[in-house]
């Protein structure tokens, strides 16, 4: 449900660029890692992700003074680099070989010996061949114990919604990672 | 190990590699991209508005130039000239009829006004009707072709007599009605 008083609430009044310029400091320090988590979910490599995540930051700061409601600012910045990291990938696509996804395989079995970068390796894959609003979904609940109400609020989407994408996507990780939880 | 147990375990595991940690240098790095960057959009948009304002500026006084110069008269079309408005237009003009056709040319004449008349100076109150000169011409070629027409054919068809019939004397049967007996069974037999 929606705090009305919530909504009601006046937002902060900016009066100067000095003012602009703290408040977009403290966001800064609320959003680095959520930013850079999400970034790096696509990227997968700590340079690529931080990269994306400067860029992200950087670009708010120079939209910041248009943005009517800041308290939004968390989820904007959110999908902000998602999208990037989505063009970044695109791009390096052909010259990072690292970043292609392993085969799955067919049987969703892996030999029982399998070492924890190879299961690294596999879950990344399968999430990887998730739709790509399924992705997000996943992504964010994972990240900072956040849930379903959260997860809607970052993405501006229905809490219902949430909950279907979540369902639909761990049911077709379960299906694809059945070698991760052997059935006894 | 049962369902939410194994979406437990894949859900701790994608927690632990999204379990990353930005580098503590990262508000720094993004201080000094926004220190080399562009300027925030609150001045670029000045910027632009600005520019927006006086290129309005500028083509708004264009505008205004143009409409309060005077517009020179357009010349005259030389191929075309006026016409009185009491002449009578030369789509009204009908071919005669046959037992005219000796006068033809004298009554053409009469209604279509001659070259002569046409440049004749119009009164102030005749209204100006402007006719392509090719337009003219060809009226000029056809009442000069109507002028030279030999006379024209007069079919004298005569009137086709048509004898019609005498009527004879028309005779009418009488009309004989025949009593109708009821046949036994039926109604004739009820008493």
């Amino acid at each position: 449900m929606v705090n009305v008083r919530e909504w009601a609430q006046p937002l902060p009044i900016v009066t100067s660029d000095e003012d602009a310029r703290q408040d977009f400091e403290g966001r800064l320090a609320d959003s680095s890692a959520l930013v850079f988590r999400v970034a790096y979910s696509v990227l997968r490599q700590r340079e690529d992700a931080e990269d994306v995540a400067q860029e992200a930051f950087a670009r708010a700061y120079r939209s910041f003074h248009a943005l009517r409601d800041r308290e939004r600012f968390r989820a904007w910045i959110v999908r902000a680099a998602w999208r990037l990291a989505i063009d970044r990938v695109r791009a390096n696509r052909r010259r990072v070989a690292h970043e292609q996804p392993m085969d799955v395989p067919p049987d969703g079995h892996v030999a029982p010996d399998v070492d924890a970068r190879a299961r690294h390796d596999h879950l990344w894959a399968a999430i990887d061949e998730l739709p790509e609003a399924q992705r997000l979904v996943t992504v964010l609940a994972a990240i900072e114990g956040h849930d379903i109400k959260e997860v809607s609020r970052l993405l501006d989407v229905p809490e219902g919604t949430i909950k279907w994408r979540l369902f639909a996507a761990r049911k077709t990780l379960q299906e694809k990672l059945q070698w991760m939880n052997p059935r006894d | 190990m049962d369902e939410s147990q194994g979406l437990t375990g894949i859900d701790r595991a994608l927690a632990d590699a999204l379990d990353v940690d930005v580098s503590p240098e990262f508000a720094a790095r993004v201080r000094r991209r926004i220190a080399t960057g562009p300027a925030p959009s609150r001045v670029r948009w000045a910027w632009q508005l600005a520019a927006a304002a006086v290129a309005a500026l500028v083509i708004g006084g264009a505008a205004i130039a143009t409409l309060s110069t005077p517009r020179p008269a357009a010349p005259a079309p030389q191929s075309a000239r006026s016409l009185p408005a009491e002449s009578p237009a030369p789509a009204m003009v009908h071919p005669a009829p046959p037992r005219a056709a000796a006068t033809r040319p004298q009554a053409v004449a009469a209604r279509v006004p001659l070259p002569a008349a046409a440049t004749a100076p119009l009164s102030a109150s005749a209204a100006e009707v402007l006719v392509p000169r090719a337009e003219i011409d060809m009226y000029r070629r056809l009442f000069a072709a109507a002028r030279t027409l030999p006379p024209a054919i007069v079919a004298n068809v005569e009137q086709a007599t048509v004898v019609e019939p005498a009527v004879s004397e028309i005779t009418i049967d009488p009309i004989r009605i025949d009593l109708i007996a009821p046949s036994s069974g039926a109604q004739g037999d009820r008493r």
